[in-house]
């Protein structure tokens, strides 16, 4: 079987980040830490999962972004994805969500696949968005925000069961080919080994480097959102600090 | 004739969720009312009732896409019925909700017609003569303004808008008995599982564990910070919840709990637009988090910037003195 499974470079949580003045642009200094799109990683920790219970189980992870997202490709190599594929655009934070999912949708066509599984959302741009353009352009059936999944080699089938909220849960049967997108939390993503991590290192990556990429024409203005209160910023000791919310909410009768 | 602007109405077997009549609000709103010719989809078998409920309440014209394979929510069945939707009124623009329904077919009907995609609004605007949304990126630390492009799918952060006011005049109801043709996927019963967590709902002050907890142990800082107040309860968002730091069934945000305590203490949570929607409406919250630039400090009546480990414990000692004198 084989499972392609779609992967983004984010930069971690607490970075700093700069607004350009004209607010077209997010710019993220030289230092910065980057990490798999946490979504991703449930992805592909379900493609592991699947890889040990049938045979001959083969995962590729691709993903659009710049030279520097070679690292994320390395981390799942060595977690265990046995191809790589890079396509590379430097501007990738400007490629619109369906630049994407066509470049991603003609990667699946050109090889051979059974299941996609990809993230819910991406945690920097927060889309939601290219598993179900990819399933659109491909025309295959698709099921977002998954927490349970199992598949039928035999009958080549997957069941999956969608969270719509945390009470609440829908199963679906699909056949396969079917793109799956994970919900956080489906499982407990696992860390490389140093001897796998050591092994990605000499893996090839195949680097597919990308033209055709434009600036979406939809302009963006990025700002910081603005308080909605008069916040009370406690930014002294840590003893200080205790006092002052001490403070606070006994004269709020809250304490 | 005005362009054409279409809602879908997500429900869950038959029973119409609360963010679809917020989307309904939108039809009220300066400019955009007059602006557009409104209109509203549902899909489903058994959904007449439904629609004459929406229709009703929202005085804006239901259309009902009925086909029996369509009893149970599918995205591939959703689609279908959503495109026939879109080729009889030819929309410029189709508000959804930007929930995981909402989410599994919106940018795939985008795709199938043609439309721009623009995803987890919080804001409309009217300005120069076009919508502007608001949305938010990472985790709610930068807003991102756009100018809907035409035409275009939009998906809108479910508790953004204000529930839709009871029209004074019933919208009609059209029902279309479509064909969508063989469906692939066979989607299953929804089941509804009774979590833990009710304690939230009467807890006059939630502690709330986010990842910047970090580890099982340090909740025991915020045990001992609970345990300051009487009626008190923790809970946690959704990456609390996935590392195992606390039960779903206390999870609190969209698809989660929603509380009101007297007294919030977020504690390493980063403030994320889903997390936010079940906690905005608590009397007084207070943010502790390492990161100054935290989105939860907009919304926070005190922001303690520091971390848990180091924080916590010293607030819970200095009120154990002071109860002590
Ligand atoms: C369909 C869908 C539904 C969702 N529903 C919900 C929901 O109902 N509820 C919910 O909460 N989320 C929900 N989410 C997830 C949501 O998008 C966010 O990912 C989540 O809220 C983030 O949780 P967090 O703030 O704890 O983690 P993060 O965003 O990772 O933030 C951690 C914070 O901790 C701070 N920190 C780190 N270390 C320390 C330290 N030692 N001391 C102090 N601070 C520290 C960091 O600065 C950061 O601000 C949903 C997502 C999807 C896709
Ligand atoms: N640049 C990218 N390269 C590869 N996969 C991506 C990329 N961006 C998004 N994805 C995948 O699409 C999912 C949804 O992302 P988004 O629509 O951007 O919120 C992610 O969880 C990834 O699986």
């Amino acid at each position: 079987m084989h499972i392609l499974v779609f992967i983004k470079q984010v930069p971690h949580g607490e970075s700093p980040f700069e607004i350009s003045k004209d607010g077209h642009t997010i710019q993220f200094p030289s230092n910065t830490s980057y990490a798999i799109n946490s979504y991703d990683e449930y992805a592909l920790e379900e493609a592991l999962i699947l890889a040990e219970i049938i045979p001959d189980t083969v995962i590729s992870v691709a993903t659009i972004g710049p030279k520097k997202a070679e690292t994320a490709l390395r981390r799942a190599l060595a977690i265990g994805a046995h191809h790589a594929y890079h396509y590379i655009a430097e501007n990738a934070s400007v490629v619109s969500t369906f630049e994407k999912a066509e470049i991603l949708a003609e990667h699946a066509k050109s090889h051979p696949f059974d299941i996609i599984l990809a993230g819910s959302m991406s945690e920097d741009s927060a889309h939601a968005a290219l598993g179900p353009m990819l399933a659109a352009l491909l025309d295959i059936p698709w099921a977002t925000h998954i927490m349970k999944l199992e598949v039928n080699p035999a009958e080549k089938s997957i069941r999956a069961q969608r969270e719509i909220d945390v009470s609440t849960r829908q199963s679906i049967t699909l056949p396969m080919p079917a793109l799956i997108a994970v919900q956080s939390g489906i499982n407990r993503p696992r860390y490389p080994s140093l001897s796998n991590t050591l092994r990605a290192k000499k893996q090839e990556i195949v680097e597919i480097l990308l033209h055709r990429t434009s600036q979406s024409n939809a302009k963006s203005r990025f700002h910081l959102p603005h308080r909605t209160k008069e916040t009370h910023m406690l930014t002294g000791s840590c003893e200080e600090n205790a006092r002052a919310l001490y403070e606070y909410l006994h004269t709020k009768s809250l304490l | 004739m005005k362009p054409k602007a279409c809602i879908i109405i997500e429900h869950i077997e038959g029973n119409i969720r609360e963010c679809a009549f917020e989307l309904a609000s939108l039809a009220r709103m300066d400019h955009l009312i007059d602006r557009y010719d409104w209109s509203a989809a549902i899909a489903g078998n058994d959904i007449e009732n439904a629609a004459a409920l929406f229709a009703e309440k929202t005085g804006i014209h239901v259309i009902a896409l009925r086909n029996d394979s369509l009893e149970r929510f599918s995205g591939e069945g959703y689609l279908r019925a959503y495109e026939c939707a879109a080729r009889e009124v030819v929309p410029e623009i189709v508000f959804a909700s930007h929930t995981p329904l909402g989410c599994d077919i919106a940018p795939a009907l985008a795709v199938k017609r043609g439309m721009s995609f623009v995803s987890s609004v919080q804001k409309i605007a009217f300005s120069n003569e076009r919508i502007m949304a608001t949305r938010e990126r990472c985790n709610g630390k930068i807003r991102e303004d756009i100018v809907l492009p035409v035409p275009t799918v939009c998906t809108i952060m479910p508790g953004a808008l204000p529930a839709c006011k009871h029209a004074e005049t019933s919208g009609r109801v059209s029902v279309r008995n479509i064909d969508i043709g063989k469906l692939q996927s066979l989607p299953g019963t929804i089941t509804h599982s009774l979590t833990s967590g009710a304690e939230l709902t009467n807890a006059e002050v939630i502690v709330s564990a986010g990842r910047g907890v970090g580890t099982p142990q340090h909740m025991e800082h915020l045990r001992n910070l609970a345990s300051l107040f009487p009626r008190s309860a923790i809970g946690g968002s959704r990456a609390a919840c996935d590392m195992g730091l606390v039960d779903y069934g206390f999870q609190i945000g969209m698809t989660g709990r929603s509380v009101s305590p007297k007294l919030y203490f977020a504690c390493g949570i980063s403030g994320s637009a889903q997390h936010i929607a079940g906690m905005k409406n608590a009397r007084a919250i207070v943010a502790i988090n390492r990161d100054k630039n935290a989105p939860i400090f907009q919304i926070a009546d005190v922001g303690v910037v520091d971390a848990i480990e180091r924080f916590v414990p010293v607030f819970v000692d200095l009120v154990g003195d002071k109860k002590d004198l």
